[in-house]
């Protein structure tokens, strides 16, 4: 037995030492409470039993998994084009211009082509002017699915704040959490004001 | 695996062969592995039906079934049940599924000239069908895993995916035939075969424009250039002294009308400024009275942002407005220019004549947050 603990022991010891000498960011951790992201650009309040992947400028939430629900938090900077469309963000953009460029951005995906919009309006996103779009599609199985995105120019950056589930069951129900999250987040006064905030 | 159990191997399991029949032969059959591979495509079918992907425009895919028809006989369509569909997207390109589902890519559609050009495009693809290519691929990649994997145990290294590159060219191979081949019913059809490179001086073109490598109706070989040239050849040794076929010019374009459009927006959502505006040029200038054509070309010009171009935008919606003084959407996008500029007054009342028109406009709230901050 003692021989055992022994090498149980060498063997964390090993694995202590690895990863020591190579320290990697934790995959998924426990969401609990207010996270600010590692560039420090924004910070969100996460509710517990959820997990979070951080990465330095987004992170990604889900509770159960990110086919049955998942929250997006991300940046991007003014001028860069936008996933599958080539359009870009541009300082002094209305909130519906820039709706407009994710919209695009949304239904030039591939496989989006079918995506329909439900709502497009403004909404007030971390205290700033900002718009809302609610989505619908099938996903790459056929699952149909919704997804809201609130979005908000500040300085250089657009900040985007996703919810996606499938349409039954799991979308009605965690939308409450993700207007929750909506609610607290909040964009770095310093990050915005050094990049120009509007 | 030794040697020598590596060679019985190979020749006791054999190869499963990839010279098969056209479906244009008499007493033709699905094979068992083909039965699959339909099967396979009968279910993406349904994924791309239920994305949304496929154009709902039955008058449209009547007219390509149509041109379809003239390029094979009915004892063709027998064995395999042709249908081309329009998919939503407005990257140059179509492919063809084993079972005889031809998709092409609505930018594709919008960027031809005339009929010649589409049958051109069809004939291609149909021969992929006919002459069986995805089932010929498909026992080609089985095939050369199992030589790759006795070769491997016989001379380590050579079954590595090099080796295994090495041994292929079976898609230039198909191509070329598909090329070929399509052009002889492009021809027979009575199709003008000269217009066959322009189909490809437009795909270059766009290739150009989009800085991206070649899309899947070439394959992966032979190159475009050298695509174009083969072409030019065929054309030149086997056409070369018949006189010029029909192009269809105006009934295709009369056809694609509403495709032209629809792409030219697609590309514009693509942020494809250059193709968005080549698009909606061809349309205006298609349908010179439709105020759709202006507008959209009002929109390309707010959206790209580019110097001038609110004066740009503002003159075509002028336009448009010209052309129908009830269509709504010139006036709210008259407004956004005017109200980012500052005149507040004359944004206020683009805006009012907006809601005016379009009462339950998806976008009001918006609007009407910018009436509120113009007054």
């Amino acid at each position: 037995m003692k021989r055992m603990e022994k090498r149980g022991l060498v063997v964390a010891v090993a694995l202590t030492a690895a990863c020591a000498s190579a320290p990697r960011p934790p995959r998924w951790i426990p969401a609990a409470g207010d996270y600010t992201a590692q560039s420090g650009r924004f910070t969100v309040r996460l509710p517990n039993g959820w997990m979070l992947h951080p990465e330095t400028d987004s992170l990604i939430a889900s509770r159960d998994g990110v086919f049955l629900q998942r929250i997006d938090v991300r940046t991007h900077e003014v001028g860069k084009p936008l996933g599958s469309t080539k359009k870009v963000f541009a300082r002094g953009m209305l909130p519906q211009e820039a709706a407009e460029v994710v919209q695009d951005a949304i239904v030039s995906s591939p496989g989006m082509q079918g995506a329909s919009l439900i709502e497009n309006g403004p909404a007030e996103v971390a205290g700033r002017p900002g718009f809302k779009l609610v989505f619908a599609f099938k996903d790459g199985d056929g699952l149909k699915t919704k997804a809201v995105v609130y979005g908000v120019l500040a300085g250089d950056s657009f900040y985007e704040l996703m919810y996606r589930a499938p349409e039954r069951y799991y979308f009605p129900r965690d939308m409450d959490t993700f207007e929750a999250v909506r609610a607290s987040f909040r964009i770095s006064s310093e990050v915005a004001g050094a990049r120009g905030a509007q | 695996m030794n040697q020598r159990a590596a060679i019985v191997a190979l020749v006791v399991f054999g190869c499963a062969t990839t010279k098969l029949p056209p479906a244009t032969s008499s007493g033709f059959r699905l094979e068992e592995d083909e039965r699959n591979l339909w099967r396979q495509a009968e279910e993406a079918e349904q994924r791309f039906e239920a994305g949304g992907l496929v154009y709902p425009d039955a008058e449209l895919e009547s007219y390509l079934q149509e041109v379809a028809r003239r390029l094979l006989p009915p004892s063709v369509w027998a064995a395999i049940p042709f249908r081309v569909r329009v998919v939503r997207n407005p990257y140059l390109n179509a492919f063809t599924l084993p079972n005889g589902r031809i998709y092409v890519h609505a930018g594709m559609l919008a960027r031809m000239d005339n009929e010649a050009q589409l049958a051109t495009l069809l004939a291609h693809e149909m021969t992929h069908a006919t002459h069986r290519h995805a089932v010929r691929e498909f026992r080609d990649l089985q095939n050369n895993a199992a030589v790759a994997l006795s070769l491997n145990s016989i001379l380590p290294g050579v079954g590595s995916v090099a080796g295994l590159s090495a041994v292929r060219g079976y898609s230039r191979e198909m191509e070329t035939e598909a090329d070929d081949q399509g052009l002889r019913l492009v021809a027979d059809a009575g199709y003008d075969v000269q217009e066959a490179p322009a189909l490809f001086a437009h795909l270059k073109e766009q290739l150009v424009e989009d800085n991206k490598s070649e899309p899947f109706f070439f394959g992966t070989h032979p190159a475009l250039d050298a695509r174009i040239e083969n072409y030019r050849r065929l054309i030149q040794a086997q056409y070369g002294g018949r006189p010029r076929g029909f192009s269809n010019a105006e009934a295709f374009l009369a056809r694609t009308r509403s495709i032209v459009y629809e792409n030219a927006l697609l590309d514009l959502r693509a942020g494809r400024f250059v193709a968005a505006e080549r698009g909606a040029r061809k349309y205006a200038g298609m349908d010179p009275s439709a105020a759709r054509g202006p507008f959209l070309l009002g929109e390309i010009s707010r959206q790209r942002a580019a110097d001038g171009g609110a004066e740009t935008a503002l003159a075509e919606y002028r336009r448009a407005i010209a052309l129908d003084a009830a269509y709504a959407d010139p006036y709210r996008a008259m407004g956004l220019v005017l109200y980012k500029r500052g005149d507040k007054a004359a944004a206020r009342e683009a805006f009012e004549k907006y809601l005016s028109l379009a009462p339950q406009a998806a976008d009001r709230a918006y609007v009407e947050q910018y009436i509120g901050s113009s007054r």
